[in-house]
């Protein structure tokens, strides 16, 4: 301590003093820098110097002069003169919790409030804080320095762990071996306690320590505290890998393969489940990097180990080996020089084996990827000739379900090497003739539409003669379901590769959608419980304006409790701008889902109620010491706080609330806005998306976008949306005038002032697609309203120089959106039936003009304040905003007269039929596909079903009848 | 491709493809966490392409509570699958009873008497599995389930409590002959 104070050559005497114990001299001398030039350093010392005093007086002085020194909350800039606070301190009282927080913690927190850069300073503080216990100063030390907030803790949790992982590893060298009922209290005893201490090591990055860690006896995968926790390997081969620590892997997996097919006393496999396909993954890996030829035979020899029959493994074991064996061939092709012409033969080995089971198409999706140009041809040959499974051939009935899943497995081949993977078209060969390009410039659409009259045949083939003949459970689905799925993804790209017609009932994109629709509904009969289907139909449904039947499709799925978080959004995302109102058709008056409100608010009510339910088992998991539990619990909370699903909930409700007065006021018109952080639309970190996307069918290359992607019509949620729909909400707020009851004028004032200290952030157009137009149009209203209301309302930026020019500006942009806007909704060609998009563009242009209406009304009163000229031509802006307002809101419900009216003609539902089964009128005969399997559909079925879509187009309009000048 | 992992607490996020199958109920997050607060090592997921769940396993080990010592349905340690589902898009591969066998093993390491499980009664092909893997009817829980998935006309299914012993059980005390006709009442099973 002294050598770090000796503050120059002139302090050496004083120290010299204090070392010798000489007080009174040392005194006098700091008395005497004191005289020349009195410093917080001198001060400090002197106080340290008389701290020393073996004189309680003394001892009692110094308490009460730092007692006062901490009152005056004075910040010390130095700080050795700190720290020569808390020695004296340390010298008048050596235990003393709560006043060294008090003083000395309070000196130190001052210190480094003074000098926010000087992180050295903080770091150093905050240590001296932790050493002490002071953990309420060091919270405000870190939370200074958030960026390293948990660098701090973190090193403080290492250092805890670590000390016990010492422990553990030291009692088991010296006590008896591996017994952890021997282990001192303060060690690592449980398997959770190792998963933390690779938890802390992790945060602070720290993958060699953490290889330490795996790679000691007694704190490793083996160990006896891991009590066979496979956690750990799965981490100890990752470390490996990221090490590139070859060797070592190599040997590590090889051996636990090894073990994996090797019984124990009792005559048992018990530790098959080492051939998880990480270690064969990781093994191959190694064996490719070290680049010899006895690795890569060992992985072959490893391979027939596996495979011979004497071996008892499992059979989901021994598909890995036969996979391992495909890999292998596939990675080793250029270091080991093989023959490129090996693959063909080691798919369609794997194919023979595994065609069966349902894994086969994921299983070797990624291999076929990789084939060039010549090996796909010749495997497309090879499936189009059905020259894959030569022992069933003979065996002409496809209704067992080895027989179809085989069929369907080829299926998926021959979409993903002519219809999924992109560079095919380009070099499209022999077996594609007939094909040529679609107009997306995609797939070749003939062979898509091929390939969809081909499935559904197939599929179609299959079900007929209904469920029996397939020995199933009512709760099992079809065997044959994704023939159907398939037939119906490529119906998906064909609508999306087609133009919209201007009328939706006579252009091949609508008819390719409704013939998918048609034909999952049908398989539905078939296969109630594929919620697959059910996803897809939400989808197809959304599209068509048919918001009962999408809710039909919705309610299907029977989502509970966080599945409300994760597949909401496929109905509820947008739904105040598709079917506010209840559902009339379809849902039965006495449904609790009868309306959207209904449904967001059961949604938000799992919100509330899981806050709780975390929290809880955030304490049992400590209870229990499961301690790496915690960390994972409290991830679910953190994320459950901000999802993007949440702040939908509360957005739609809100929209839907200020559009359909509700009838039963349960606060459903705060719209929920609880269950989210306050602002969170101007927080930093970004919103969790939990949406499930997965969960859709996805036959696609996995270099690509999934299908669930490439099948959406509007863009999905995001976070850029959730911010400007969270502050559009709160602009609405703003100009939602606030009755007396509730406060009135003031509280309508205090509104302003709290939306002026912070405005709604002003958000760039976005780069990529991530707003419908209608959106991005009331993006840009509701922007400028922002503005001109900041302009207007806050007497500052009156004196600025440019402040009329800006103000006219936005004024100006305000109109030109709504403009915009009117005619985007004048030019809607084709509203009968009203598919999604006009919808969409009538609500969102009601919305913007509404709120433009009232933003007028609200401006009126506060523009009278600006002084000068500008006054007066902000009113007459005003004037012009109203009108634009007006001329939108006219435009919208002009257009909901002619829907409406359109509806009312008769015929729809032979139109629908005519789209599924002819295709477009007259043009390309050849959009149905359906047309040529109308033999084997159920027509009754198709015309009751085609009945439910024009009843579902009326109930859709109803909600129109809100949008009212 | 097979491979384990254990359930992570934001898997409940993603396991949709197990949980949307009419056999597989869902239930609030209390339920989960309990889970993973307790019994962490026996929750474990078998993990598709992308980290996709195929499947999952849950499981705890305990006894019935002291204060049911002398009641007849007293259990003593032994381990129980309270959830086992794989999902429609991957069954068949083997991976319930590469779960559950190793659920057996931690119940053994445990030294637990035997694993049991609740079954509905017209769910044949869970039993058929459990059957292919040494289980057996222990008894009749009449009405056990409120619902009856094959038949929305009725009200309630009667489950079979089935039961395999573990290596400790090796004089088989804790099996039964024709448990199908033991019937007891839900109040009596805890
Ligand atoms: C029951 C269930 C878990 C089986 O999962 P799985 O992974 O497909 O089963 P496995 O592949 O491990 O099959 C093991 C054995 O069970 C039997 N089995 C499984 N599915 C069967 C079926 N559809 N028909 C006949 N036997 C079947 C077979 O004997 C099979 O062995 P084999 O394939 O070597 O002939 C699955 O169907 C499921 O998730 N069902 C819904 C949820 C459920 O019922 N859970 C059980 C609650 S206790």
């Amino acid at each position: 301590m002294a050598d770090q104070m000796l503050k120059d050559r002139q302090d050496v005497p004083i120290w010299n003093a204090i070392d010798a114990g000489n007080f009174k001299q040392a005194l006098k001398l700091v008395d005497k820098r004191l005289a020349k030039k009195r410093t917080d350093y001198f001060e400090a010392l002197k106080i340290y110097i008389r701290s020393r005093s073996p004189l309680l007086a003394e001892k009692q002085a110094v308490l009460l002069h730092l007692d006062e020194l901490a009152e005056k909350k004075k910040a010390i800039a130095e700080l050795e003169t700190v720290e020569l606070y808390d020695e004296a301190f340390g010298e008048v009282l050596p235990e003393p919790q709560e006043s060294w927080d008090k003083i000395i913690g309070e000196l130190r927190w001052l210190c480094v409030k003074s000098q926010p850069k000087n992180e050295d300073l903080s770091l150093k503080c905050f240590q001296a804080c932790l050493r002490k216990g002071d953990l309420e100063h060091a919270k405000q030390i870190s939370e200074k320095y958030p960026e390293k907030q948990r660098k701090l803790w973190g090193s403080l949790a290492f250092a805890q762990i670590g000390k016990l992982a010492t422990a553990t590893k030291q009692a088991t060298l010296t006590r008896s071996r591996q017994d952890p009922k021997k282990l001192p209290i303060r060690s690592l005893q449980t398997p959770q306690e190792l998963l933390l201490l690779h938890r802390v090591t992790e945060a602070l990055g720290k993958p060699e320590q953490r290889l330490e860690f795996l790679n000691d006896p007694t704190l490793g995968p083996e160990s006896a505290v891991a009590k066979g926790e496979w956690q750990l390997w799965r981490f100890k081969l990752n470390l490996l890998e990221n090490a590139a620590k070859w060797q070592e892997l190599y040997e590590t997996t090889k051996s636990l393969l090894k073990r994996a097919r090797t019984k124990d006393q009792s005559g048992q496999l018990s530790e098959s489940g080492l051939s998880d396909w990480i270690v064969w993954e990781a093994f191959i890996r190694s064996a490719v990097e070290l680049r010899n030829h006895e690795p890569k035979d060992a992985v072959i020899a490893e391979v027939e180990a596996h495979l011979d029959p004497a071996c008892e493994i499992d059979k989901s074991w021994k598909r890995n080996a036969s996979l391992a064996l495909v890999k292998i061939t596939f990675v080793s092709s250029s270091p080991f020089q093989a023959q490129p012409h090996d693959r063909i033969p080691v798919i369609i080995k794997y194919l023979q084996k595994y065609g069966n089971a349902s894994t086969a198409y994921n299983d070797l999706r990624p291999f076929v990827e990789q084939l060039n140009v010549e090996d796909r041809k010749q495997l497309l040959e090879l499936i189009l000739k059905d020259a894959i499974f030569e022992e069933t051939k003979e065996d002409k009935d496809i209704k067992t379900t080895n027989r179809i899943t085989q069929l369907i497995n080829t299926y998926k081949l021959r979409y993903l090497l002519t219809s999924s993977l992109p560079e095919y078209q380009i070099r499209a060969g022999a077996a594609y003739k007939s094909s040529r390009n679609g107009s997306n410039g995609q797939y070749s659409t003939s062979s898509l539409r091929q390939l969809a009259q081909d499935a559904a045949k197939s599929y179609l083939a299959a079900v007929h003669g209904g469920r029996a003949a397939w020995n199933l459970l009512p709760t099992d689905t079809h065997p044959a379901d994704d023939l159907c799925l398939l037939s119906a993804m490529c119906l998906f790209k064909l609508a999306l590769a087609s133009t919209e017609d201007s009328e939706p009932l006579s252009g091949a994109k609508a008819s390719y959608v409704l013939q998918a629709t048609a034909l999952l509904e049908y398989a539905l009969t078939h296969s109630q419980p594929n919620f697959q289907m059910s996803l897809l139909l939400i989808r197809l449904y959304y599209y068509l304006g048919c918001g009962s039947m999408a809710m039909h499709a919705y309610k299907r799925l029977g989502l509970k409790q966080i599945q409300l978080d994760t597949l909401s959004y496929t109905l509820f995302d947008r739904i105040s701008t598709f079917h506010p109102h209840p559902f009339s058709h379809f849902v039965s008056d006495s449904s609790p889902y009868r309306t959207p409100i209904e449904s967001l608010q059961k949604q938000q009510k799992m919100y509330r109620n899981s806050r709780d339910q975390i929290s809880k088992n955030i304490w049992l998991s400590y209870k229990h010491g499961s301690y790496n539990s915690i960390f994972e619990i409290k991830e679910v909370l953190d994320t459950l706080s901000r999802t993007l699903s949440a702040a939908m909930s509360v957005v739609e409700s809100r929209k839907i609330s200020g559009l359909i007065p509700s009838k039963t006021e349960s606060g459903a018109s705060d719209g929920g806005f609880d269950i989210l952080p306050p602002n969170l639309e101007a927080s930093e970190s970004p919103f969790s998306d939990t949406n499930d996307y997965a969960t859709f069918p996805n036959f696609e290359c996995t270099q690509g976008p999934r299908f669930e992607e490439l099948c959406r019509f509007v863009p999905a949620s995001s976070d850029y949306r959730t911010r400007i729909n969270l502050a559009a909400e709160k602009l609405a707020q703003l100009l939602q005038p606030i009755p007396e009851d509730k406060g009135g004028k003031a509280a309508s004032h205090s509104a302003l002032q709290s939306f002026l200290a912070s405005p709604p952030e002003k958000f760039p157009k976005s780069s990529g697609d991530l707003l419908t137009q209608p959106e991005e149009l009331t993006r840009q209203s509701y922007d400028a309203m922002a503005l001109i209301i900041q302009d207007v309302c806050d007497r500052e930026r009156w004196a600025d120089q440019k402040f009329s020019e800006q103000l006219e500006s936005h004024n100006k942009e305000l109109c030109e959106s709504l403009e915009e806007q009117r005619s985007l909704v004048e030019n809607i060609k084709a509203p009968v039936p009203a598919l999604a998009c006009t919808l969409h563009a009538l609500y969102t242009g009601y919305e913007a003009g509404k709120t433009a209406s009232k933003f007028s009304v609200y401006l009126s009163s506060k523009a009278k304040d600006i002084p000068g000229s500008q006054s007066q031509s902000q009113g007459e802006a005003n004037q012009k905003i109203a009108a634009a307002a007006q001329r939108l809101l006219q435009t919208v419900a002009e257009k909901c007269v002619a829907i409406k009216k359109g509806l009312d003609e008769g015929g729809l539902i032979d139109k629908v039929l005519d789209s599924v089964l002819q295709g477009p009128d007259g043009t390309d005969a050849d959009v149905s596909v359906l047309c040529e399997l109308r033999d084997s559909l159920d027509e009754s079925h198709l015309e009751l079903w085609a009945g439910d879509v024009v009843e579902s187009w009326r109930d859709s309009v109803v909600g129109l009848s809100w949008l009212k000048v | 491709m097979t491979s384990l992992r254990p359930f992570h607490a934001t898997d409940v996020f993603k396991f949709n493809p197990t949980n949307l199958d009419p056999l597989t109920e869902t239930y609030d997050l209390n339920f989960y966490f309990s889970y993973i607060a307790r019994w962490p090592h026996l929750f474990n997921v078998a993990e598709g392409r992308d980290g996709t769940i195929d499947a999952y396993i849950m499981g705890k080990l305990e006894s019935s509570p002291p204060y049911q010592q002398f009641s007849p349905h007293y259990l003593p340690y032994h381990a129980h699958i309270t959830a086992l589902t794989v999902s429609p898009f991957a069954r068949r591969l083997g991976l319930a009873r590469t779960l559950s066998s190793s659920l057996e093993r931690s119940g053994d390491s445990y030294d637990a008497w035997f694993v049991d499980l609740f079954v509905r009664k017209s769910n044949r092909i869970a039993q058929r599995l459990y059957e292919g893997m040494g289980y057996s009817v222990y008894r009749r829980v009449v009405d056990y389930y409120s619902d009856d998935l094959a038949d929305p006309g009725k009200s309630g299914e009667d489950a079979y409590d089935m039961r395999k012993p573990l290596r400790r059980d090796g004089k088989r005390e804790h099996v039964r002959e024709r448990g199908e006709e033991f019937e007891v009442a839900p109040e009596d099973v805890w």
